[in-house]
């Protein structure tokens, strides 16, 4: 079932990735490259350059004229408008599917990804705070493949993907009635990895969320490790708010590979120095982003 | 007056707020402390944050609530830990380090 499902999912015509994504994460080593890619998209996406302004506005910065993208970044910041345009395309990519369950989705994805790009930043396993950012938004991007309409109609559910039409409504008639999909036996990391796979993002970005449940066995790159650790976190913070979040296990040799824990000073695992900021950027993300 | 410390976004910020921590910024790669903890936030500094692209800062906050509640607060917080650890082996020296550091720093808040 694992690999029908894949090749529907990918093969769903709604699920086309925003490209900017993969362009920034192109260019994350070379700074000047970086800002073109920046300048470019911004100066030839309107639409997109007023989302940003709105949220230089919202982030503080209403005082201060922005008319053009090199106002914008010499005043928000590089790093911060690559990082608004991350979550702002992978949002608008997420919002466009509107299936009963995908608020949910995105607040979950949402705060995993923030929770990443900030152990990124805190940890010593030398990963690119955007390469976190992405792959921990998208841990889970296969489940929103699952529920379209497209894929879910084979399994019987109610699927409230509007192919075609996926900006209004957010269900179809009568699909309350209809029961949930039984996605059990599906292996959602494969699945998710496959999906960012086909869009060609960076294998590493892939073998992390093929990874992110067995972190014990992962590959020598931390980046599955820290996947890991993230969805612990928002499960342990509760940063999605979910109900049923609950935390069996933290991995040791994860922890181990991100520096949290051992090396050779032995260190004691200490998070509480980025609960505070990881949960207060959280709680902001949400009002710019859900 | 009782405190607590609470991060915040710069857009929470309001004048008189007492920041509980330096704040650092960097540039060309020297980092260097633009106001240390106790600074007492002013219009001039506000700006100063927003321009040297500081988008969080720690403050104190006064904390109003009686002992009681207080005492009420940290339990409804240990009973929702405890409910999310409930599955969890605390007999591993890192998961039980997690529980520990997860319960303080709810309990807090």
């Amino acid at each position: 079932m694992n690999q029908y499902l894949g090749e529907r999912v990918i093969d769903n015509p709604l699920l086309v990735f925003p490209d900017i994504v993969s362009r920034i994460l192109a260019t994350l080593d070379d700074a000047e490259a970086s800002l073109g890619v920046l300048v470019d998209f911004l100066d030839n996406e309107p639409d997109v350059m007023s989302r940003m302004v709105l949220l230089a506005e919202q982030s503080g910065l209403k005082y201060f004229e922005i008319s053009n993208s090199g106002d914008l970044i010499s005043l928000v910041g590089a790093s911060r408008v690559r990082r608004w345009l991350l979550i702002d395309s992978i949002a608008a990519f997420a919002r466009g599917h509107r299936y009963a369950g995908w608020e949910d989705f995105w607040r979950h994805s949402l705060a995993t990804g923030v929770c990443g790009e900030e152990l990124a930043l805190y940890c010593t396993g030398g990963i690119l705070p955007e390469m976190a950012l992405v792959a921990s938004l998208l841990h889970d991007i296969g489940q929103l493949g699952l529920f379209s309409r497209h894929v879910s109609g084979y399994l019987g559910g109610r699927g409230d993907a509007r192919e075609g039409d996926a900006r209004e409504g957010d269900a179809r008639e009568g699909d309350a009635a209809r029961p949930e999909p039984d996605f059990s036996g599906v292996d959602r990391a494969a699945l998710s990895a496959l999906v960012c796979q086909s869009w060609g993002l960076p294998d590493r970005i892939c073998l992390a969320i093929r990874q992110q449940d067995a972190p014990d066995a992962a590959s020598d790159d931390p980046l599955g490790c820290l996947l890991h650790v993230a969805n612990v976190l928002t499960n342990a913070l509760d940063l999605d708010g979910g109900e049923e979040n609950r935390v069996t296990n933290l991995s040791s040799p994860a922890c181990e590979k991100l520096g949290l824990i051992g090396g050779g000073s032995g260190a004691r695992l200490d998070l509480m120095p980025v609960f505070g900021r990881i949960t207060a950027r959280v709680r902001h993300a949400n009002i710019l982003f859900l | 007056m009782k405190t607590r410390t609470h991060v915040i976004n710069l857009t929470e910020a309001v004048l008189e707020m007492v920041l509980a921590e330096p704040v650092d910024a960097v540039n060309s790669g020297i980092q260097s402390q633009l106001f240390p903890a106790g600074h007492q936030l002013t219009e001039d500094s506000l700006l100063q944050l927003a321009l040297s692209h500081i988008e969080f800062i720690s403050i104190l906050e006064p904390d109003y609530r009686s002992s009681a509640q207080v005492a009420i607060d940290a339990a409804v917080a240990a009973h929702r830990v405890m409910e999310i650890f409930s599955g969890a082996d605390l007999s591993n020296p890192v998961m039980a380090v997690l529980f520990d550091q997860v319960l303080t720093y709810r309990s807090t808040q």
